[in-house]
């Protein structure tokens, strides 16, 4: 059995080992509690992000959890534990999450957290089922935290000279405590595919309040001076371009090294695979590289994993799959090798799902 | 006969000299701590046990034994030895906490981690500090302070918890409101697991594989394992910091102002309000100027970009004044922010000089209904017969309702006791919490029911079983009492707890 | 010679319990202490100490060796009662806890030896100066050399080696009041005090100087004695009680403004005379006055303009008394006069109010923990760079000196009161 939400990120995760029902959580759609003096809300688990957002605006508020491609709904959002550009500034789903209700294998359901934005009473088992890919239990009902839209917002790209020239712009802006809520480093290609000049790029998006982004509008601007970088605003609609871009390629990559690591990571690897059409995207701030590619043939795509592993286990990393052709992911983990942990993982599925009928076979070591 | 030739009529535990309640671990254990430890770091004596039967709540239980380990394998060794002699294990750190969470509640080990206190590794460039569990809160932003960075959760023990404890109670503090509690700046965690095993969970950055360890252990009070090794994250000192002190006549002022900072899009680092009583007690002993006829105070703080926080800073000021304050005073400069804080950080010790015994609750409440519960709990202890000051983090609604007592009069802890379980009671029913930094250790665990059912905790279970913890690592916390957990810590709390659950839940 | 301990009939004191009470075990103080500090030990804590003591009052526990060591290696120096948001009286509970053990018999031989000991010495001028004397002889002649070389003091048992190298260097002469220039209207009156006069005569001179420049004349009345501090931490309370009644005849009398000390550990005593004596109904009131009229030195003077000050060229760092900064709460006071003096620059060590170690006779009972806490006293005054360590204290005095010696560092501990002094000086020509 396979939870599905809106269906945006079916594909990723293992292959599961059996797939006879897919449960929807379509009709799950109703926002229980809306709470904006408090700052919070409570949604079931198939009520689209898009929809979610665009109410919440009306308050003034947002839940500041972007995705890269289809946002979808709450619930695959939270399972994915997907993220996107806004990661920088706002962190990843288990930031935000504050209470959850789920559905057992066996049916009963249970929760966990509550309502109220401080909040330790108990096990934080919300934790546990963001980015379980609905292995071990279907989220039903999710209560969030909110943040506050900021009142202005902007988008300047730097076309830099080189790669570590755009990582280190990005770098001093984090240093200074600039009001950035996005800071992306674009290999040239995608910067290519969102129309802008062919070079390594800091795409930065900055927001806040009205003194703040001006202030970090003018050190930006003398940031470009110094590293050489040609300054432009763009249209706020470039990251809708950038996550199409980013969740178009059959071959995905989530790489993760130190903060210190991306520039010389990310330059290694859009050299390697200049020829595999590599377009590149990096949270720089948190060493997050999305790298994506589209191989000629799937045995290339074993060849490029392996070398890909080899660039970033030198330099302390990890791989992640998040899409890649099915002969392929076939053969492998795409949550790469398990860890000394993974032993807790096991058990953790054994005790929520004894008879693993939860997207059996999905999760990290085939759980 | 008492040593010492004074007043002897407080309450005194059942248990006399040389009685160790839950008895005398077996030598042979004894022997085996002390081969991986040393003699001098293992206690067995009552005489040197009574110094780990309490943290800083009224329960108190004595452990069998106390182990001071000085390494990672050190307490892996320990937790095997303790489990091959079936007895549980009780993690501590500076026995700060104020919910039982350090205190053997059925005996056991004690593993006191405070020799455990060495900074192993600072990344700057990477905002990582890889510490030990024994390491006191403020002696890490002390240590990395030179890099222009900070360890952002601040509890008001932070001069003396240790981040240890903090893991285990996800500790949070006056700045989690805008800097998150502990659980957003822990990314990875070394554990000892109940087989003896050391285990990595997490790792340096939050891309790691898998399922969530760390934020599952984050908080789960020491029922899980024992970190023994953390990873945190650091943040960068702030370019600019304000600080603002709003004087209000009317507490529903007062409140008013800090839903709409709040609605104005403004989420200040913190937002402290501080009641009458507090104002009292703090103008009289430190004389910062607080009106006395004031009914409530806010300190506010912003940081940030230095405009960004001038902007902030006026459009606070415009909201308070708006709302009714009557004087808003302002600080940017370091040594005038801590004039402005002095009252807030000495407000404990202000009201000690009238009541010798104090109580701080630890309930949250949605930040729109803050008057509201402050009122009716303010009710509660007047209906007990006790003193209340409240000084809270407003900005997140967490309430702390502090009962004035002095323990020597007859009877007085009972109703202290008593009143505490009737206010979180009224948390709990304008749809809060039981505690929001605190934890719920062995002083709320009967209050677990009023928040979650059969089922919910059957699943936070399922989470201690994937853990191998079982009951191993300190029994009997967090939720509620079973068989097995005896009669610890105050059977008449246990009462008000059920009566209560009774009367409104029916 | 006669040990006479045998309690005597006493008036009734503070309800120990009482004062226990307070203490609501949150651990705010553990940070603070620096034998925590060191061993990380909840027993050697001041939260741990006041439990053991709660235990002994309550008949949970019994004064074992164990215990009875973990109140000894307290230093006393109240850190913790800063740190408390409680207002606990520590120093008072332990105070308390050693008088009692002492008083009902249960002190173990050594504290019975040290009681004893100080009961003959302290109070008595005469003795003390012979001893002085003698030490004196010790230090100049060869004989000190021949018996370091030897290694003999090794072989003793105890740490008396490390008591040998600890202690003071002694001057020539000890100090003798001199003339006081005429006109002087206002007068206050100055505890000379036990071994001050004999060991730091310099400092004396200093505080009269000054005192004399800001228009007071000083006063030494005929029968003052030793303040008791010394017999009041080593649980002799009763012994202490004598002396505080003793000063407060001597110096009641003379009418003056002020009562004016120079040694912290004394002065935090003195102004708890009324404390002390608080059930005393025959002394009560005027324990109270006695204690109204303390001051310590620095305290009394930065209250006051002092005038021009000459330029005393001296990279300095200040080392916080803890019977000052703890117990009397004088923290700005000292620094404020550092900073008024041209051309001396204050530099802060980490923790200064963090105890060196000395601790009355603590160096001397205590050595290992007194040398732990030294030597990373010494490693906060190194990374200032500054030779020079102020503080006011006698004890600390001799401690940062011996610290001084033991780094190889040159410079000296002086009495703040003498940097004021130097200054006053280099404006007015020598006199």
């Amino acid at each position: 059995m396979v939870p599905i939400g809106s269906g945006a990120r079916l594909g990723i995760g293992n292959i599961p080992s059996a797939y006879h029902t897919a449960i929807s959580t379509e009709a799950l759609d109703k926002v229980i509690a809306c709470e904006p003096a408090d700052m919070t809300v409570t949604v079931q688990a198939g009520v689209h992000i898009a929809h979610l957002q665009e109410g919440l605006a009306e308050h003034g508020q947002f839940l500041p959890l972007d995705v890269v491609g289809a946002p979808g709904t709450v619930g695959g959002l939270l399972a994915a534990n997907a993220f996107g550009a806004l990661r920088h500034r706002y962190g990843t789903a288990r930031d935000w999450l504050i209470g959850l209700r789920v559905v057992h294998a066996d049916g009963t359901t249970s929760k966990s957290g509550g309502r109220v934005v401080k909040n330790v009473s108990g096990y934080d088992l919300h934790k546990v089922h963001v980015g379980a890919l609905g292995s071990l239990a279907i989220i039903a009902e999710a209560t969030f935290k909110l943040a506050p839209l900021p009142k202005a917002d902007l988008t300047l790209a730097l076309a830099c000279p080189s790669g570590s020239a755009a990582a280190s712009v990005i770098a001093e802006c984090h240093e200074r405590g600039l009001s950035l809520i996005a800071a992306e480093m674009l290999s040239p290609t995608t910067a290519h595919a969102i129309e802008q000049p062919s070079r390594w790029t800091a795409l930065l998006r900055i927001a806040g309040g009205a003194a703040a982004v001006i202030r970090t509008v003018r050190d930006v601007r003398d940031l470009a001076v110094l590293a050489d970088a040609e300054i432009g605003e763009v249209d706020e609609t470039v990251w809708d371009r950038w996550g199409a871009v980013l969740s178009g390629d059959p071959l995905r990559l989530r790489v993760s090294v130190p903060p210190t690591r991306v520039a010389d990571t990310a330059e290694a690897i859009d050299r390697r695979f200049a020829g595999d059409g590599v377009a590149l995207s990096a949270t720089a701030t948190v060493g997050l590289l999305r790298v994506n590619m589209s191989p000629r043939d799937d045995a290339r795509v074993a060849v490029i994993l392996d070398q890909v592993k080899e660039i970033t286990s030198g330099r302390g990393g990890h791989i992640m799959v998040d899409a890649a052709p099915l002969v392929v992911k076939r053969d492998i983990d795409v949550f790469g090798p398990s860890r000394d942990d993974m032993i807790i993982m096991r058990r953790l599925k054994s005790e929520f799902d004894p008879t693993a009928i939860l997207s059996p076979g999905r999760f990290m070591g085939r759980l | 006969m008492p040593i010492l030739n004074v007043m002897v009529d407080s309450v005194v535990p059942a248990y006399v000299v040389g009685d160790v309640p839950h008895g005398v671990v077996s030598g042979a254990l004894l022997s085996a701590l002390e081969a991986i430890v040393g003699k001098t770091y293992v206690m067995s004596t009552p005489e040197d046990l009574l110094v780990y039967e309490y943290d800083a709540t009224i329960d108190r239980a004595r452990p069998q034994a106390v182990v001071l380990p000085n390494t990672a394998e050190q307490v892996a060794e320990v937790v095997r030895a303790a489990r091959r002699f079936d007895v549980p294990v009780i993690p501590r750190g500076a026995g700060t906490g104020i919910s039982g969470g350090a205190l053997a509640a059925v005996g056991g080990v004690v593993i006191a981690l405070t020799r455990m206190k060495r900074v192993l590794e600072v990344d700057p460039e990477n905002r990582i500090a890889v510490v030990e569990p024994g390491v006191v809160n403020l002696d890490l932003s002390r240590a990395v302070a030179k890099h222009g960075l900070f360890y952002a959760p601040d509890p008001s023990s932070q001069r003396a918890c240790t981040l240890g404890g903090n893991v285990a109670e996800n500790a949070g503090g006056p700045h989690t409101l805008a800097h998150g509690a502990t659980t957003s700046h822990v990314l990875g965690l070394e554990l000892v697991l109940a087989n003896g095993d050391l285990v990595w969970v997490g790792g340096r950055t939050r891309d790691v594989p898998g399922i969530d360890l760390t934020g599952a252990f984050v908080g789960s009070e020491g029922t899980l394992g024992v970190a023994t090794k953390i990873v945190v994250r650091l943040s960068r000192l702030p370019e600019s910091t304000r600080t603002l002190l709003a004087i209000f006549n009317r507490l529903d002022d007062a409140s008013n102002a800090v839903t709409a900072i709040i609605a104005a899009g403004i989420v200040p680092s913190a937002l402290e309000m501080m009641d009458k009583m507090i104002i009292h007690a703090v103008e009289q002993a430190l004389h910062c100027g607080y009106p006395l006829d004031a009914e409530a105070v806010l300190l506010i703080e912003v940081d940030g970009l230095e405009e960004s926080t001038a902007e902030e800073s006026t459009e606070i000021d415009r909201i308070c004044i708006a709302s009714g304050a009557r004087e808003v005073r302002q600080a940017v400069e370091q040594a005038g922010r801590d004039l402005l804080w002095a009252g807030r950080k000495s407000s404990l010790s202000a009201l000690g000089r009238y009541f010798p015994n104090f109580y701080v609750l630890d309930g949250v409440v949605p930040r729109t209904r803050l008057v509201e519960v402050l009122r009716e709990s303010n009710a509660v202890a007047e209906r007990y017969g006790l003193a209340v000051a409240n000084v809270f983090h407003a900005g997140d609604g967490n309430l702390h309702p502090n009962l004035l007592f002095d323990e020597r009069v007859p009877g007085t802890t009972e109703k202290v006791l008593a009143a505490g379980a009737e206010i979180m009671r009224l948390c709990v029913d304008a749809g809060g919490s039981i505690t929001g930094e605190h934890g719920v250790g062995l002083e709320k665990r009967d209050f677990m029911a009023w928040l979650f059912d059969d089922a919910d905790m059957a699943a936070m279970a399922k989470l201690k079983q994937a853990f191998g913890a079982d009951e191993y690592f300190n029994p009997c916390k967090a939720f509620p009492s079973h068989r097995g957990c005896g009669e610890v810590g105050h059977a008449n709390l246990q009462q008000a707890a059920g009566r209560l659950g009774g009367e409104l839940y029916v | 010679m006669s040990i006479d301990l045998h309690p005597e009939a006493e008036p009734h004191t503070h309800a120990l319990q009482d004062d226990l009470s307070r203490c609501i075990h949150c651990g705010f103080c553990l940070q603070a202490c620096p034998t925590y500090l060191e061993l990380g030990l909840e027993a050697d804590s001041p939260r741990g100490r006041i439990q053991l003591i709660s235990a002994l009052a309550e008949g949970r526990a019994r004064p074992t060796p164990s215990v009875l060591g973990h109140l000894d290696l307290c230093l006393q120096c109240r850190a913790c009662e800063t740190a408390c948001p409680s207002g606990v009286q520590y120093g008072r509970i332990m105070e308390t806890a050693r008088a009692t053990l002492v008083e009902t018999g249960e002190r173990p031989f050594a504290w019975r030896l040290r009681i004893a000991a100080m009961r003959q010495v302290l109070p008595h001028k005469t003795r003390l100066r012979a001893l002085i004397g003698l030490l004196r002889v010790y230090q100049q002649s060869p004989l000190r050399e021949r018996v370091r070389k030897s290694g003999i003091l090794k072989r003793l048992p105890g740490d008396v080696a490390e008591a040998e190298s600890s202690l003071p260097e002694m001057p020539p002469a000890s100090f003798a009041p001199t003339p006081q220039p005429p006109g002087l209207t206002s007068a206050v009156a100055m505890l000379t005090g036990c071994v001050m006069p004999h060991l730091f005569p310099k400092a004396h001179e200093a505080t009269v100087r000054v005192l004399n420049r800001l228009g007071y004349r000083v006063v030494f009345p005929e029968n003052e004695t030793c303040c008791g501090a010394l017999n009041l931490h080593g649980g002799d309370r009763v012994f202490a009680r004598r002396l505080a009644r003793r000063n407060i005849d001597a110096f009641l009398s003379q009418g003056v403004e002020a009562i004016i000390v120079n040694s912290a550990g004394c002065g935090s005593t003195m102004k708890e005379y009324a404390d002390l004596l608080a059930y005393d109904d025959q002394y009560r009131e005027r324990a109270r006055r006695f204690s109204e009229l303390t001051r310590d030195v620095l305290e009394f003077v930065a209250a006051h303009d002092l005038g021009p000050l000459g330029e005393v060229r001296r990279v300095v760092t200040y080392q916080d008394s803890c019977h000052l900064v703890h117990a009397q709460r004088v923290k700005t006071a000292p620094r404020a006069i550092l900073r008024q003096i041209p051309g001396l620059e204050l530099r802060e060590m980490d923790s200064p109010d963090k105890c060196c170690g000395s601790a009355g006779l603590y160096s001397m009972v205590q050595p290992e923990m007194s040398q732990r806490l030294l030597s990373s006293k010494m490693d906060d005054v190194e990374t200032t760079g500054a030779t020079c360590v102020a503080t006011a204290n006698p004890g600390c005095m001799t401690q940062l000196e011996t610290g001084l010696r033991q780094r190889g560092l040159g410079g000296s501990a002086p009495h703040v009161i003498e940097l004021l002094d130097e200054a006053m000086r280099a404006t007015h020509g020598r006199d």
